[in-house]
């Protein structure tokens, strides 16, 4: 029963309520999980689920659908969220684990080979549920997202790169990082 | 045919279901070949799956619910349309109250099964008054609007209960979810109301008799809500608490079969006796 893109906008542009019945079916995982990924709680993730569809309701006279509904709605709930852990954060007074090393699109990353083997893999195997969950909890959140996008999500590289608003050599820099991430934070114990 | 070398780099994307359709085919007649291939597919499908359930939580349904809510209080404010809450997610919520009280023991589990049946009953009282809208009148609308009025006050008592004796619940807290409760409820029973509204002769009947089922239905949907947040904290707290939601629900629970008796009555009477009198004058007396 996929509604396709534009009808979806066209009825949320009417202000139709079923436009939202159907963005909410449809897409309210996609934008929790989008928040959780970063936020790594479910409180904070829900909070930032119900800003991002207060955003639609209020911008979507300005979404002129250049690109995926997914994709607009993924950005707006990451930037939500990364607006939301920094403001926690600040309250904290904490470091943020959200940027990435200060060099990010100034290395090159490792040759694009997306079709090299993966370590991490692997090693993910030998690992329980939990271990993991610590694994990307404390990864910085946007290796983390863009590497769910890539991992779970099965985007490609350029999509991950849509998504995230970000350009392509940095959406595989991420990749790159986030799976070395992995195999020192699994190879190390 | 595609060799080994070939097809082996395709398998991580082919995993994760990001290859091209031509690819995607070529992969798969290999596998149905190849055991290396399987066995290597296998462990990258196994590690998706690790991640999948490490990291993708899809949104709880309580949550689902209060996002719902949130959307319509908004339109609400502005006077728009209102979302129609799935009735399947409405159910879910409240069997995730249930399940959450169980973990809470036996205490908080009954309050999430007298919740439900509220819920259940409150919506089953909305269907009985609307069908009997035309017909029923008098004594079944007076007894409803005492009975809402009851357990309005019931509610009331099992907020400040929570309030009182749960560290865990704020005032604040407690009012924002008997706020937010209003829309959901309300979109749920939008086509009643329009059903109603066709209703030439008992239109005003019909609103009135729907306030009080929607007012039995929020209350029951308050107690709902209550036994669900009850059901969570309970894990920590349980006991007298949780009691008095299952006795304010209970009494509830009893109120609103009370309603839908005398609503179900009514209607006896008018099918047994006499077709119903349009524009019967005594409708406009009753209802507000
Ligand atoms: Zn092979």
């Amino acid at each position: 029963m996929a509604t396709s893109d534009p009808e979806i906008l066209a009825l949320l542009q009417q202000n139709d309520p079923r436009g939202y019945e159907i963005l909410l079916e449809d897409y309210a995982d996609l934008v929790y999980r989008a928040a959780y990924r970063i936020l790594q709680n479910e409180q904070d993730a829900e909070d930032v689920t119900q800003e991002t569809f207060l955003s639609v309701y209020r911008q979507v006279q300005n979404f002129r659908g250049d690109s995926k509904l997914s994709s607009w709605l993924h950005r707006i709930a990451s930037n939500a969220a990364i607006d939301h852990l920094r403001a926690g954060q600040r309250k904290q007074g904490q470091e943020t684990p959200l940027e990435d090393d200060p060099g990010e699109g100034e290395e090159s990353p490792e040759p694009a080979d997306e079709n090299a083997p993966h370590p991490e893999e692997s090693l993910l195997q030998q690992e329980s549920l939990e271990d993991i969950r610590r694994a990307l909890a404390e990864m910085p959140a946007k290796l983390r997202s863009a590497y769910l996008l890539y991992m779970v999500d099965g985007l490609s590289l350029p999509q991950v790169a849509e998504t995230l608003n970000i350009n392509l050599s940095a959406a595989k820099l991420r990749l790159h990082r986030a799976r070395q991430f992995l195999t020192e934070y699994f190879s190390q114990r | 045919m595609n060799t080994h070398q070939e097809i082996a780099p395709l398998l991580e994307a082919y995993s994760r279901r990001a290859l091209p359709a031509p690819e995607t085919a070529q992969v798969a007649a290999h596998l149905a070949e190849c055991e290396t291939c399987r066995q290597s597919l296998a462990k990258h499908e196994a590690a998706r799956a690790l991640l999948q359930e490490a990291s993708a939580p899809a949104l709880p349904a309580p949550g689902r619910l209060r996002l719902y809510q949130k959307l319509n209080e908004i339109r609400a404010e502005q006077g728009e349309k209102l979302l129609q809450v799935p009735a399947e997610l409405l159910a879910q919520a409240l069997a995730k109250g249930s399940a959450a009280a169980q973990a809470g023991g036996e205490v908080a589990k009954a309050s999430g099964k007298a919740a439900l049946s509220v819920a259940n009953s409150g919506a089953e009282v909305a269907r009985t008054m609307h069908r009997g809208a035309k017909a029923v009148r008098g004594k079944a609308l007076k007894a409803g609007a005492k009975s809402a009025h009851h357990a309005k006050d019931m509610v009331d008592e099992a907020a400040q209960t929570m309030i009182d004796s749960a560290h865990i619940l704020t005032s604040e807290v407690a009012e924002v979810v008997s706020e937010s409760m209003c829309n959901p409820v309300k979109a749920v029973f939008a086509p009643a109301r329009l059903a109603g509204k066709g209703v030439k002769a008992g239109a005003r009947m019909a609103k009135g008799s729907l306030k009080i089922a929607f007012s039995g239905a929020k209350s029951a949907f308050r107690m709902a809500q209550g036994g669900l947040e009850m059901g969570r904290e309970s894990v920590k707290q349980g006991g007298e608490t949780a009691k008095s939601v299952i006795n304010i629900a209970q009494t509830a629970l009893a109120a609103r079969n009370q309603v839908a008796a005398s609503v179900g009555k009514g209607m006896e009477k008018v099918q047994n006796a006499h077709p119903p009198q349009e524009g019967d004058a005594s409708n406009n007396e009753i209802l507000p």
